[in-house]
């Protein structure tokens, strides 16, 4: 039930935004989340904005987890 | 892709150990079966499943206040999976089948509109943990319509975590935290958790490769003989949390203990909504008349799953009188669930 996935803001009226889902398209409330704007990626739970993320978390590419690694390595 | 996993999976296996790590997030399930990750690490690394669903860890109690509700003539609102969750006297979905007006919803905002539109008095049935528990308490504090209430039945999920510790049932060595709770509360709340009782703990995403490089994370401080709470999703999460989403809660919300289905009274576990919005508080709009009752025996062990002692293959039930179609427990009613994400992926 706490399942969240990030969409992309396509447009805001007040607060409430459209955004997209990869082609599905989705109303939200803004109410939880501050300093969005059109464009940008927020991640959506039961209708609700609840965090904003930056492009690259939105899309989680395999080299994100593989310099994760990395980083861990130098954190020793 | 293939290279990646590998990769984690030869780290771990460099330094696998005898631990027992327990992750508290119906969605980590989800992915621990679906890609088949118990079997794909070391055995000694055992990975449990605790009380991850807010959906299965709703008591009886609270489904027969909704229910009486219900049967009362009061439109309820709700996620799906709440339907067909057990109480003592059937579920919503009984209710309904008996003419009662339940409806499902995508999130409390759709609850609101339902009020805006009928005359009707409007409950919405307000489950989850604390990544759902801010969308409750922004309309709390937003003035709904007047036939409109809420009862909530929201949990938190630190004070379990506190008690499955405390009660060394589960004697575990080291805690997977749930990526969504965590990007509203942030990572501080787990602090105690290390300082206390020596526990490595990481806040995991919900990506196979998430859920085994925080495997690897604990495995690593272990090795190291550290006990620290560290953010794999740091992509989403940070350590202060949604603070927006906070103040809204505590604005809204105090916070009491509460029985959870498979657990006893838990210290400071649920948000109440305060005495100042007791007009949208449904434990205060309505004369909800609860009898004393005791839970019917079924041979359902969802309580012990949920304290994460045992897995739903020892339930003799499972896969038999007890499946999607046709629920007995709790945990087979949600897809959230431990005994409906086993049943549907198969065995460990
Ligand atoms: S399989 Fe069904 S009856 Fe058995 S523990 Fe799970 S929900 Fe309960």
């Amino acid at each position: 039930m706490c399942i969240a996935a990030p969409a992309k803001i396509l447009e805001i009226d007040d607060d409430t935004a459209v955004v997209d889902f990869g082609g599905v398209r989705q109303q939200v409330k803004l109410d939880l989340v501050e300093d969005v704007e059109k464009g940008k990626y927020v991640l959506v739970h039961s209708g609700y904005a609840i965090e904003v993320l930056t492009d690259e978390a939105a899309k989680e590419s395999l080299e994100a987890w593989a310099g994760l690694l990395k980083v861990l390595d130098e954190e020793e | 892709m293939k290279n990646l996993s590998r990769e984690i999976v030869s780290r771990i296996e460099e330094i696998s150990m005898p631990v027992k790590i327990m992750h508290v997030c119906g969605s980590h399930e989800h992915t621990i079966m679906q890609h088949g990750i118990r079997s794909l690490i070391t055995k000694e690394v055992e990975v449990v499943a605790g009380p991850g669903c807010p959906v299965c860890c709703v008591p009886s109690v609270e489904i027969n206040e909704c229910v009486y509700l219900a049967r009362q003539g009061v439109t309820i609102t709700t996620f799906g999976d709440m339907l067909r969750v057990p109480g003592s006297n059937g579920s919503l979905s009984d209710a309904k089948a008996d003419g009662a007006d339940v409806r499902i919803v995508y999130g409390i905002n759709n609850a609101v509109e339902i009020a805006e539109k009928i005359e009707k008095d409007v409950v919405f049935m307000a489950a989850g943990f604390e990544t759902t528990a801010p969308t409750t308490a922004s309309e709390i504090i937003s003035e709904p319509p007047e036939n409109f209430s809420i009862l909530s039945c929201h949990r938190l999920i630190p004070p379990a975590l506190e008690f499955l510790i405390e009660s060394g049932e589960v004697n575990l060595n080291a805690l997977i935290e749930p990526g969504h709770v965590s990007t509203i509360i942030g990572t501080k709340p787990y602090i105690p958790f290390s300082e206390k009782y020596g526990i490595p703990q990481v806040v995991a995403g919900f990506n196979p490769f998430d859920v085994l490089i925080a495997i690897y994370m604990i495995l690593k401080q272990l090795k190291e003989g550290k006990a620290v709470v560290q953010n794999e999703y740091r992509r989403v999460v940070k350590e202060e949390g949604n603070v927006k989403a906070q103040k809204l809660m505590d604005e809204a919300f105090y916070i009491k203990d509460k029985q959870w289905r498979g657990f006893p009274e838990i210290p400071d576990s649920f948000y109440e909504i305060k005495a100042e919005f007791s007009h949208v508080n449904a434990r205060e709009n309505f004369d909800i008349e609860i009898e004393e009752f005791e839970d019917v025996v079924t041979g359902c062990i969802c309580g012990p799953i949920l304290r994460g002692v045992a897995r739903p293959e020892e339930c003799t039930l499972f896969r038999k009188e007890c499946n999607p179609m046709n629920p007995i427990g709790a945990c087979m009613v949600s897809k959230e669930g431990t005994c409906n994400i086993a049943y549907r992926y198969g065995s460990i």
